[in-house]
């Protein structure tokens, strides 16, 4: 989650630049793409796209390695498969392996270069249209924010119940004692919740009558680098 | 001005305030103390209109917390016992900015009035860091920030000092204090004897009965409501 989600570094370039709408848009549009792409020399033209990509974002390969190896194992276990039970495909597996590699590196781009505020609030904008159905955007992108604000939190409430019962002989590895674990951790959580939820009623909290401090604006920038995606989802198709 | 009309209030068969009256003018520092369980949340939570009363009234300004909900939000500001249950955002400047969205303001007036907070606690400094990464003193600070940005004229503090080291404990008086300087009304909750010497007015409650309001109690009414120095 830290990995994926709190690795942006602040630095001036074209693609930390860009409006957060764009880029998740693109992000989604490119994955698409990806795999859609069958040949080899499709796969490299696209990932020398992704490469210059990465320097433009002045991306560190180290930064890019973090978020790479947590997820090798994931790889590795598709590799086996192939590997156990159709061998005479593994051309197609390391294809796989490759279209995976290059969405952890789009992804990877994504966190890099957007905060995760931007990114939630990109987000909340696009989900706008939804309101037709009774989807509520701000909410979705409220509860999105407490969700990330909260994990540390929970981990804190976890261990603090851990320790408590720890210290008066208790084990993680009886049944017993888990149940009594999550219910104390649970119970936390819901206190929690209700104190925030009032928190929030006291500030006036609503989801039709709001604004935002943070405006997305729309520029030169966002439609060069969507006229550069599309000709090259049309090269490489 | 503040004024609660013989507030009931009732949870399920348990009546957490029995006949409950009392003003609140403008410029007033006022404490109320009582032990846990003795009706102080529950009063406090009725003056924003986070709870509705059973039986009586709860005036605001004129306006009824049963029928004006956001303009008496908009009055009543609310400073929660722990901050981390108030931050609502990771990072500092948006959490401020949190209740000035809520009320639709233009976002170059939230950027202006944000940064303006910011100064008056002197924490500009933090505006870009992760909440999660502050110490609780600081912690509160933002807290209290998100609730004096959107300029509330009755600012409730819920035992803010309960776990508080005594200089963090300082600071936030010195905070109150300016605050009420500035011509806020400041409503403290506590069961701390010793925070009752930074205010103008105290209110014993005792099970959910005001036994008490007045410049000083006395060690016996003090007594009378489990409050021991």
């Amino acid at each position: 989650m830290r990995n994926l989600l709190g690795q942006f570094q602040e630095k001036k370039t074209p693609v930390h630049a860009l409006d957060p709408r764009i880029k998740i848009v693109l992000v989604l549009l490119l994955s698409i793409g990806i795999f859609a792409l069958n040949t080899t020399k499709a796969m490299t033209l696209a990932s020398l796209g992704m490469l210059f990509v990465l320097i433009i974002a002045q991306m560190s390969p180290i930064t890019l390695l973090r978020n790479i190896l947590p997820l090798s194992y994931f790889l590795v276990f598709i590799i086996a498969m192939y590997l156990l039970f159709s061998p005479e495909k593994i051309q197609e597996g390391m294809l796989t392996i490759w279209r995976f590699m290059l969405l952890i590196v789009l992804s990877s781009i994504l966190t890099f270069s957007t905060t995760i505020s931007d990114l939630i609030y990109g987000l909340e904008k696009l989900l706008t249209p939804l309101r037709i159905i009774g989807v509520s955007p701000r909410n979705v992108s409220v509860m999105i924010s407490t969700t990330i604000r909260f994990i540390p939190l929970l981990t804190y409430e976890a261990n603090a119940v851990r320790d408590a019962q720890e210290s008066r002989g208790a084990s993680l590895h009886k049944p017993k004692h888990i149940a009594a674990f999550v219910s104390s951790l649970l119970m936390r959580t819901f206190r929690r919740a209700s104190n925030l939820a009032d928190a929030m009623g006291s500030r006036c909290y609503n989801d039709v009558n709001y604004s935002h401090m943070k405006q997305l604006r729309f520029s030169l920038r966002d439609s060069i680098a969507i006229l550069i995606v599309a000709s090259a989802m049309v090269v490489l198709r | 001005m503040i004024e609660v009309k013989a507030l009931y209030q009732k949870f399920e068969d348990n009546v957490i305030l029995h006949n409950i009256s009392l003003k609140i003018v403008e410029g007033d520092f006022l404490a109320v103390i009582g032990h846990n369980g003795s009706g102080k949340t529950t009063l406090i939570k009725h003056l924003n209109g986070l709870l509705l009363p059973s039986k009586g009234k709860v005036i605001v300004d004129n306006l009824d917390t049963k029928k004006s909900s956001v303009e008496i939000k908009k009055k009543v500001g609310m400073i929660f016992q722990n901050p981390e249950d108030q931050l609502v955002y990771s990072i500092v400047e948006e959490d401020i900015a949190f209740g000035l969205e809520n009320l639709g303001l233009p976002p170059a007036q939230i950027r202006d009035k944000v940064d303006a907070i910011l100064k008056q606690l002197h924490i500009s400094k933090l505006a870009k860091e992760n909440v999660n990464n502050l110490s609780f003193g600081q912690k509160q600070l933002v807290a209290l920030a998100g609730i004096l940005v959107m300029e509330p004229k009755y600012v409730v503090f819920d035992e803010p000092t309960t776990v508080l080291d005594p200089v963090n404990r300082e600071n936030l008086f010195k905070v109150m204090q300016q605050v009420n300087r500035r011509g806020a009304t400041v409503i403290l909750v506590t069961n701390n004897l010793g925070d009752l010497k930074f205010v103008k007015r105290v209110i014993v409650l005792n099970k959910g009965k005001k036994i008490f309001d007045g410049a000083k109690p006395s060690k016996r009414t003090l007594e009378k409501a489990d409050i021991y120095a």
